[in-house]
């Protein structure tokens, strides 16, 4: 776990940002990832969207379910690619 | 229909294709031509092994059954994938620096590399995974008959094929899983048909699905119309059985065995990983992703079938033999790649922590030291036999309904480690003793909870007493323990177990002491990411180089060994030969061979040879190591900020004096420039009008010369006063020391000021102490404080009673003479202040000293050792001299008596300059 002094110039004209401190930042966004699974999965989120309701055709529970599952992977997939170039560094 | 020989024919060809990648796979691996063996999406396909047939064909049957509950098992290991950064990540690292082999070698190798632990874990591994495999083998039989259902009787068939399967499986497990000893336990060939066979699976389910909803059906709105009223309106889906499906996934995709072995046995590149992170939840999601729409369409078309079998039977029934063919194979696929990884996994294990074990003691106790790599081979290989027998044994006499529960029961089981397995990665008070009780209450509960129950009283539960509890005891009843009610078998079972096991695991833990080696590998685990790769040797050994290549030779094979020391040799600078047998070259040696035999095993080896050892300072050291470290760190932090501190409240102190003093000097510089303008001022003004007036009688010249002389005698005093007040200061005057007595000076003194009492009608009568005092001092000079004394009793001591009294004499104080007067006194507030520059007490008499008299005084007593003081509680003015017998041997240094000296009261600084400008006004 290698951070770099290298200073990075911030997005949209905000101050540069040291590496460590976005390296904190992807950890600590990491860090909420399974905690936001778990109240997606397992709180009664998912019983207030499993009910008899559809949109266009298909059972909201399954939009909500397939939805929020292909958000968590693309969230953990781009946080892992950074969190990944932290690592090489 | 299909034709049966179609359907064979087929089977064998995709196993003979199985075959050929794996053997290809292999020998591009022995070549050293990675290329995508290395892939991370290789290694994510490898990491489907845990979707087996139970989750491709039971997925459905639970989704046509119960609607979403089929998903937890596969939303469990998503959010274990989401957190990847703080558990996976760290216990790949682990087992790559540790060079683990298994979930039994991890947990050992945590808890001091302890073979009881390795056992433990073994032995729940296997009664946990065995019928699993039976459930493999049988879901590939039912996927049989469903083809042969034709005609032939069903039942022989089933069994044959089971047998034929189990057959095919031992040999492929054997050819590709024990070719060698591999140090790294890595197969590449079986990854790579295990990666084969998981894009089969999901292709094929795939495949079902679109058939299912597009050809089947007119498109998803078509399918979820027709869902049945028991999966269209779910009112809770968060039950228990949830939550408790939930956890025991999550903990699964780690602690499962063949899980293990995939996700960080066989883990080529660290790397990889942050793309099977993502990558791997994508594959669960679309799996499970026309689940519901098979269910609904299974339920819709053919109800009243096995809804386990729909992923078959819709597209058979439909008529459409090429999906269901590939339907076939795909449960052929996730079938057989779960018995191969779960044999290699268990067959590690049971070679590692029991069958070694007990050949070394055998070994030892026969003085045989064979060529151990056949035996761990051998082992190996026999261990794969076993487990697939066992497998098909209880294939063979369990009832088929019992199966269907069978998954979840062999997840329940490895769960009862992951309380240890977390504890192992992140808690550094976790002990071995902790772990073993905490696993073994889980065990049992489960046991008795669920695995034996679920036989329905045909094995050790009788089913009376699953009815009514041991010995008829109420609380005792397996699905109802302690009389907890209203819940599932299986959220009960995990309840009960998992509430005893993290209590009695956290409980013994904290009430148990942790070995050496515990606390050592405690360390190495828990802050691995804070570790150098070489960590210090703990155990201090010794062994010669021979005995230990020896050694390696005989684990590794004698190429590897070489090579392993002829590495070790340049690392330690050598150009050839042997290594030093190091403390440290010995430790990375049992890693090694750790890979290979296991961490309780290898240290078993090693120790043989060099000794169990003491425990080295260094790795005590390691042991206290980050925290203690860090504690440190913060301790040593807060001494310098203290000191930092202290040093800072000194130089303001220091700065303060520095501006008093600087003020004082200010002070004092205005005043002498006022003092010695007064007097210049009126020698300048007689001189000027003695010049500038023509007719001036010489009466008023001679009046005007005798004030200039005047004036100018007081200047040349001042500035005497001056110049002998800043010698005195700095101590740069040198004193005269001699024998002296006193009465002589009062003598001296009385003669000095002879005139000048008579001139103002003093009289001074003087009380002599007998026997005559004697001291060592400059005579002159305490003569000249003498004198200062008397000249201000006259000019203070008032006209009322002008009478001065000389005291000398000697008391508990020492020497000392008092010049007392009869006058006003000094008010207690100014007694400090009589001895100011510039002071004087009254503007009653201004003539004399220009007010530098008593300063000089006392810094003329001080540099001689003594002082001079205003006693207090007489009439009039009282001023003390202390004389020491003899003066400090050395002058004090200057800026000593700077330091001591110069800061006066504050009030003085103002009094002063009042008292002059009146004074010379």
């Amino acid at each position: 776990m290698q951070t770099g002094s290298r200073n990075r110039p911030g997005e949209d004209g905000a101050p540069p940002a040291s590496a460590t401190f976005e390296h904190r930042r992807r950890r600590d966004a990491a860090a909420v990832l399974p905690f936001a699974a778990l109240v997606l999965f397992v709180s009664p989120l998912l019983d207030l969207m499993a009910g008899a309701d559809t949109l266009f055709g298909i059972p909201v529970g399954v939009l909500y379910i397939f939805g929020s599952w292909f958000a968590l992977i693309a969230a953990t997939g781009l946080l892992a690619r950074r969190l990944g170039d932290d690592q090489e560094r | 229909m299909l034709a049966w020989d179609v359907l064979v024919t087929v089977c064998l060809g995709y196993v003979v294709f199985l075959f050929a990648i794996a053997f290809w796979a292999d020998r591009r691996a022995r070549q050293g031509r990675f290329g995508w063996l290395r892939s991370p999406y290789v290694y994510t396909l490898s990491l489907s092994v845990y979707c087996t047939a139970w989750t491709f064909f039971g997925a459905v049957g639970t989704a046509a059954r119960s609607g979403y509950e089929f998903l937890p098992i596969y939303l469990g290991p998503t959010i274990v994938f989401t957190g990847w950064y703080f558990l996976l990540r760290k216990l790949v690292r682990i087992a790559r620096t540790q060079r683990i082999t298994s979930i039994a070698d991890l947990i050992s190798s945590r808890y001091g590399k302890s073979p009881v632990l390795g056992v433990a874990v073994t032995l729940l591994a296997v009664l946990g995974s065995t019928p699993y495999i039976a459930l493999q083998l049988k879901s590939i039989t039912l996927s049989f008959s469903v083809f042969a259902n034709g005609g032939e009787d069903a039942a022989p068939v089933s069994e044959l094929t089971a047998l034929y399967i189990a057959i095919g499986l031992a040999i492929f497990t054997i050819l590709f899983g024990t070719r060698n000893v591999d140090a790294n336990e890595r197969h590449h060939g079986v990854v790579a048909a295990i990666a084969m066979e998981a894009i089969v699976k999901l292709a094929a389910l795939l495949a079902v699905g679109i058939f299912v909803t597009w050809v089947l059906f007119a498109g998803p709105q078509d399918v979820f119309a027709a869902s049945p009223a028991h999966l269209a309106a779910i009112d809770t889906v968060v039950t228990p059985r949830w939550v408790t499906l939930t956890f025991l996934s999550a903990s699964a995709i780690v602690c499962l065995p063949r899980m293990f072995q995939v996700l960080v046995v066989e883990q080529t590149d660290e790397r990889n990983l942050t793309t099977a992170v993502w990558a791997f939840p994508l594959y669960l999601a679309l799996i499970s992703l026309f689940v519901l729409p098979i269910a609904i369409a299974g339920l819709d078309r053919l109800p009243g079938e096995d809804p386990d079998l729909f992923v078959l039977t819709l597209p058979l029934s439909a008529g459409a033999n090429g999906v269901a063919l590939f339907a076939f194979l795909g449960g052929f696929s996730a079938a057989t790649s779960m018995v191969i990884v779960a044999a290699i996994a268990l067959s590690t294990m049971v070679s590692n922590h029991i069958v070694m074990p007990l050949w070394l003691g055998w070994a030892r106790s026969k003085g045989r030291a064979g060529d151990l790599r056949a035996v761990l081979l051998a082992s190996r290989r026999l261990s794969i036999l076993a487990i697939l027998t066992l497998g098909y044994l209880y294939f063979l006499v369990a009832a088929p309904e019992a199966l269907a529960a069978i998954g979840l029961i062999s997840f329940a089981a490895m769960a009862q480690v992951f309380p240890a397995l977390v504890g192992a990665l992140f808690w550094r008070g976790a002990t071995g003793t902790g772990a073993l009780a905490g696993i073994a209450a889980g065990f049992l509960i489960w046991g008795y909870t669920l695995a034996l129950p679920s036989f329905e009283g045909d094995f050790l539960l009788g089913a009376a007493t699953i009815e009514h509890g041991a010995f008829g005891i109420a609380a005792l009843r397996p699905h109802a323990l302690f009389g907890l009610e209203g819940f599932d078998p299986l959220t009960h079972t995990l309840f009960w177990s998992m509430l005893a096991n993290v209590s009695l695991f956290v409980g013994v833990s904290l009430a148990s002491r942790p070995q050496p080696l515990e606390q050592f590998q405690a360390a190495q685990f828990v802050d691995v990411f804070r570790q150098s790769e070489a960590a210090p040797a703990l155990v201090a050994r010794s062994a010669t180089s021979e005995d230990l290549l020896a050694l390696a030779t005989r684990i590794l094979g004698r190429e590897e060994g070489e090579e392993l020391f002829a590495r070790a040799a340049r690392a330690q600078g050598k150009r050839g030969g042997l290594p030093d047998p190091t403390d440290s070259f010995i430790e990375h040696l049992e890693r090694e061979l750790a890979g290979a035999v296991g961490s309780a095993s290898a240290h078993e080896l090693v120790s043989q040879i060099a000794g169990r050892g003491t425990v080295s300072v260094d790795g005590l050291m390691k042991i206290a190591d980050e925290t203690l470290q860090l504690i440190e760190t913060s301790r040593r932090l807060a001494a310098k900020s203290a000191e930092l501190e202290e040093t800072a409240r000194q130089l303001r102190h220091a700065n303060d004096q520095l501006k008093r003093i600087d003020a004082l000097k200010d002070a004092f510089l205005s005043q002498v420039s006022h003092e010695l303008r007064t007097p210049m001022t009126s020698i300048r003004a007689f001189a000027e009008i003695l010049e500038e007036t023509p007719d001036v009688s010489s009466e008023e010249a001679r009046h005007f010369l005798g004030i200039i002389r005047e004036e100018s005698q007081h200047l040349t005093r001042l500035l005497d006063e001056i110049l002998d007040l800043s010698f005195l200061e700095s101590g740069r005057v040198t004193f005269n020391i001699a024998p002296v007595r006193l009465s002589e000076v009062i003598d001296r003194a009385l003669f000095s000021t002879q005139g000048l009492a008579r001139s103002q009608g003093v009289t001074i009568e003087t009380i002599r102490e007998v026997p005559e005092i004697e001291i060592e001092t400059d005579f002159d000079r305490v003569a000249q404080v003498v004198i200062n004394l008397i000249s201000n009793a006259v000019k203070y001591g008032g006209s009322v009673d002008p009478r001065i009294t000389i005291r000398m004499g000697r008391d508990a104080d020492g020497a000392f003479i008092e010049v007392a007067d009869h006058g006003p006194g000094i008010p207690p507030d100014k007694r400090e202040e009589v001895f100011e520059k510039f002071t004087r007490l009254s503007e009653a008499n201004l003539a004399g000293s220009a007010g530098l008299g008593l300063p000089i005084a006392r810094e003329i007593m001080r540099n001689l050792g003594g002082g001079l003081r205003v006693m207090p509680n007489r009439p009039g003015a009282v001023f003390r001299m202390d004389l020491p017998d003899r003066p400090p041997a050395a002058a004090p240094a200057p800026q000593e008596k700077a330091a001591k000296d110069v800061p006066p009261s504050p009030v003085n600084e103002e009094v002063t300059p009042a008292h002059g400008l009146q004074s010379s006004t």
